[in-house]
């Protein structure tokens, strides 16, 4: 059976966000929509974790991260008059990070050899065992990631590192259910690939 | 499955195909070898994704936090000015109509400021009860340390007595019973010490404010901080205090600067002075720039209502609290704005002290009068000041806490509350008998204050400042607020407010585990390890680190604290919160010593003695190192 024989249901669902956190983000963005720009520091403290980690796993940790950051805000205060509340609000907020991050894309791959040797140390503080060894992961996800093409790596880390459905995605990423399904399947081929090289190169 | 297929393996192991399919692949799995190996492969780089999940980028937030912030700000800035632009011509119809409405009534002689002498008109008693404290006019992170209710709401009123904070990104405008505003800043704490229509006494514990006093003639404004006082001549002016370093700025008017040692100075538009740490010789200065753009988001008309009823710009032009009380009943919420932009009408009230008997302020006051004129605080009204504080709102908590991360949703209905003239049309009506039993209150109030008379207490104010430093040394730099409120039940003797400031369930009032800087008394540390738990749920911590704190120390009576490790590193590898940072880092350590990691709990507690060795938390860490 191939791959895109499964139907629509058997990928994970998407899982439903904290619906109070959805009405209260709802109600920022109303606000934010009505010129107060107080709502959009709140809305900034509510959802600023988020976009970091975001934008950590869809561009690997880079040094700009805080302009990157800074970018997706003001795109995101742009933007928001135009959500009409097809989506949830998260979604939105993962459209603007993947735009952005698709944004840099380019001139990310131009400087991806030397971005490896930038990653800074996550936990240079700290060296417990669990905390070490999440840092490694992280090192190598993102070693893995940079073979995947930008959009592939979109889909990739919305799916398997932000837990979102591919419904979800198909509307963060702006294009269907089956180009996020087809998408998916060859980057993790290609992810689990890469890994395997990555492993098999350390030994 | 006939064939390899990577997919579908990632498929199974992802647990995404269903029972028949998931059955094929079992079958095949146990034919192939290859294909064993390749899912050994998917379980790995599962595993990789799963752990590399949870670690958040470092970021600079302090550098993102304030590109934000400035952006606000800016915004903040353009509206304000295109408001003010736009409140100008209203503004002078306005004035216009309050005159005639005065006029017309008849009930109070009016002088236009023209005239050279001031009107008489009896103050007190109050004709309309004095709107019951300040109300919240917009508020970000503001939260109310002694209520039982820790946020605040905009719209929401807070009665003289409480203590306000603000959240380190956050702010909160009010507007004061005597139609003055002011600014709490990011990361201050002020209390609100006495909140009358003719005198207001602010305790700056740290942070800043900024103040627009409003023209009304009064007994006194005051901000106290660090034992320094300022005193207020109808102005605009900042107050900022931070670990001990007091700073006083000027955008218009005048104030007077009462240091605790040396002499007083007065400081008048476009000043600043500056104490620094450990002595009180004043380095005086122009008021920065950052400082005038502040107190512009104050002198700016309050802000449009979401239901789209201006606040009362008429307000403003009111001579006397009477009047302007009376248009207040009228219109909602009974916001004074005073505007600075209206010539207040100075009252020379039976008692006043000399100085305002001539202060008929003009905007930018000359004020020649009374610089040296230092107004003793009259401490005795202080009690019945706060006396209104009995009515400080109750409520009852419904449902779940902060909405976000999980929480139900939060509604919070006012039980008792606002007077009549504070209460919006779209608000529950208050409770009867409640306001009934403010009755004998508001009377004693008036009362008095006759009795406490003119200023005498002198010998009293000056032993409040120091009772204020003697706190502050108590409590260690940042001065703990539990030590502060723990203080005031004694400053005022058996008053009955304080009952009602605080309610019932006391151990909900404080909340320590999540509020920085108040945890340098033992008492909150207690509470940590039993936190105060409400009704329907928890209390509200002020924001999202201090709810993942919280979470994290319940995760951890839960047995499932790992998931916090990380986000608990982060707030502990950062020394710049310390109280935060040290419970954070305690945390990990228990952490570990629940999960039976010795080791690593041993290097938490260390970390922990090395920065902090005589932190709340040491004897535990030594303890625990020992054995």
């Amino acid at each position: 059976m191939s791959a895109g024989a499964i139907s629509l249901q058997q990928l994970v669902p998407t899982p439903a966000p904290p619906s109070a956190l959805e009405a209260r983000l709802l109600r920022l963005v109303e606000r934010i929509r009505n010129d107060d720009p107080l709502a959009f520091e709140e809305l900034y403290r509510l959802t600023r974790d988020d976009v970091a980690r975001t934008l950590g796993h869809l561009m690997g940790r880079r040094s700009d991260l805080e302009d990157l950051i800074q970018e997706t805000y003001l795109r995101l205060l742009k933007a928001v008059p135009n959500f009409r509340g097809e989506s949830q609000f998260r979604t939105f907020l993962y459209r603007v990070c993947a735009n952005v991050a698709l944004m840099h894309q380019r001139w990310w791959r131009r400087r991806r050899e030397d971005l490896v040797d930038e990653l800074p140390e996550q936990h240079s503080v700290d060296d417990p065992e669990c905390a070490a060894q999440a840092a490694e992961s992280a090192r190598l996800v993102q070693q893995a990631l940079q073979g995947l093409s930008a959009k592939k790596r979109v889909v990739f880390v919305y799916h398997e590192l932000c837990g979102m459905g591919p419904e979800e995605i198909a509307l963060a990423v702006d294009c269907s259910y089956n180009t996020v399904r087809s998408r998916l399947f060859h980057a993790r081929l290609e992810f689990t690939q890469a890994l395997r090289e990555l492993v098999e190169g350390k030994r | 499955m006939r064939r390899h297929d990577e997919a579908l393996l990632w498929q199974y192991a992802a647990r995404e195909l269903d029972a028949e399919e998931a059955a094929l692949t079992e079958h095949h799995l146990s034919e192939c070898v290859e294909c064993r190996e390749r899912l050994l492969d998917v379980r790995q780089a599962r595993l990789v994704l799963q752990d590399a999940q949870t670690p958040r980028p470092r970021v600079q937030w302090s550098k993102v936090d304030q590109s934000i912030s400035q952006l606000v700000e800016d915004r903040l800035a353009k509206q304000a000015k295109a408001a003010r632009f736009g409140w100008r011509l209203p503004l002078a119809f306005a004035a216009v109509a309050a005159l005639a409405l005065v006029t017309a009534s008849g009930a109070l002689k009016l002088e236009l400021p023209k005239l050279d002498r001031p009107v008489e008109v009896a103050l007190a008693p109050p004709v309309a009860p004095v709107p019951a404290g300040t109300e919240v006019e917009r508020a970000l992170g503001l939260s109310r340390v002694g209520a039982e209710l820790s946020l605040a709401r905009e719209g929401e009123r807070v009665a003289a007595g409480e203590v306000l904070r603000t959240a380190v990104g956050g702010r909160g405008l009010l507007a004061l019973p005597d139609g003055s505003r002011m600014r709490l800043a990011g990361g201050s704490q002020l209390a609100l010490t006495r909140t009358e229509a003719d005198d207001v006494a602010l305790t700056l514990e740290r942070g800043r404010v900024g103040v627009q006093a409003s023209h009304r003639a009064r007994r006194g404004f005051v901000v106290h901080t660090n034992g320094l006082s300022v005193r207020v001549v109808g102005t605009l002016f900042t107050v900022s205090q931070v670990a001990g370093m007091v700073e006083v700025a000027v955008a218009e008017g005048k104030v007077r600067v009462e240091p605790p040692e040396g002499a007083a100075l007065t400081l008048i538009g476009g000043e600043r002075v500056r104490f620094e740490r450990g002595g009180w010789k004043p380095v005086r200065g122009a008021a920065t720039p950052a400082q005038l753009a502040e107190l512009g988001e104050l002198s700016a008309p309050p802000m449009i209502e979401a239901a789209g009823t201006p606040r009362v710009p008429a307000a403003g032009l009111m001579p006397a609290g009477a009047l302007a009380r009376r248009d207040d009943s009228a219109a909602r919420n009974g916001a004074v704005q005073q505007s600075s932009q209206v010539v207040g009408v100075a009252l020379t009230p039976a008692e006043a002290p000399p100085e305002q008997t001539d202060g008929l302020l003009p905007r930018k006051p000359a004020v020649p009068q009374g610089a040296a004129t230092v107004w003793p605080n009259p401490i005795g009204a202080r009690a019945e000041a706060a006396a209104p504080a009995a009515e400080v709102p109750e409520y009852e908590e419904k449902a779940s806490v902060w909405p976000s991360m999980g929480g139900g949703p939060t509604t919070y209905e006012p039980r008792v509350i606002k007077r009549p003239a504070a209460q919006p049309a779209a608000a529950p009506p208050p409770d009867v008998a409640v306001q009934q039993a403010a009755a004998p209150i508001a009377g004693n109030f008036s009362l008095e204050i006759e009795a406490a008379g003119p200023p005498t207490a002198s010998t009293q104010r000056k032993a409040e400042p120091a009772d204020i430093r003697r706190e502050i040394e108590a409590a260690g730099p940042p001065a703990g607020t539990t030590q502060r409120r723990a203080a005031e039940p004694a400053d005022f003797g058996g008053w009955p407010a304080s009952t009602g400031q605080a309610p019932a369930p006391a151990q909900a009032v404080e909340e320590p585990e999540v509020v920085p800087l108040t945890r340098s008394a033992p008492e909150p540390k207690a509470k940590a390890s039993a936190p105060p738990k409400l009704k329907g749920g928890e209390p509200l911590p002020e924001d999202l680190e201090a709810l993942f704190l919280q979470r994290a120390e319940r995760g951890l009576e839960r047995g499932i604290c790992e998931r916090y490790l990380m986000g608990l590193q982060e707030i502990a590898g950062d020394g710049t919160r310390n109280e935060r940072s040290q419970k954070a880092r305690i945390l990990r350590a228990r952490c570990y010593d629940a999960r039976v990691r010795p080791d690593l709990s041993e290097i938490e507690y260390r970390r922990y003695l090395e920065v902090w060795p005589k932190g709340q938390h040491a004897d535990e860490a030594r303890k625990a190192i020992i054995e």
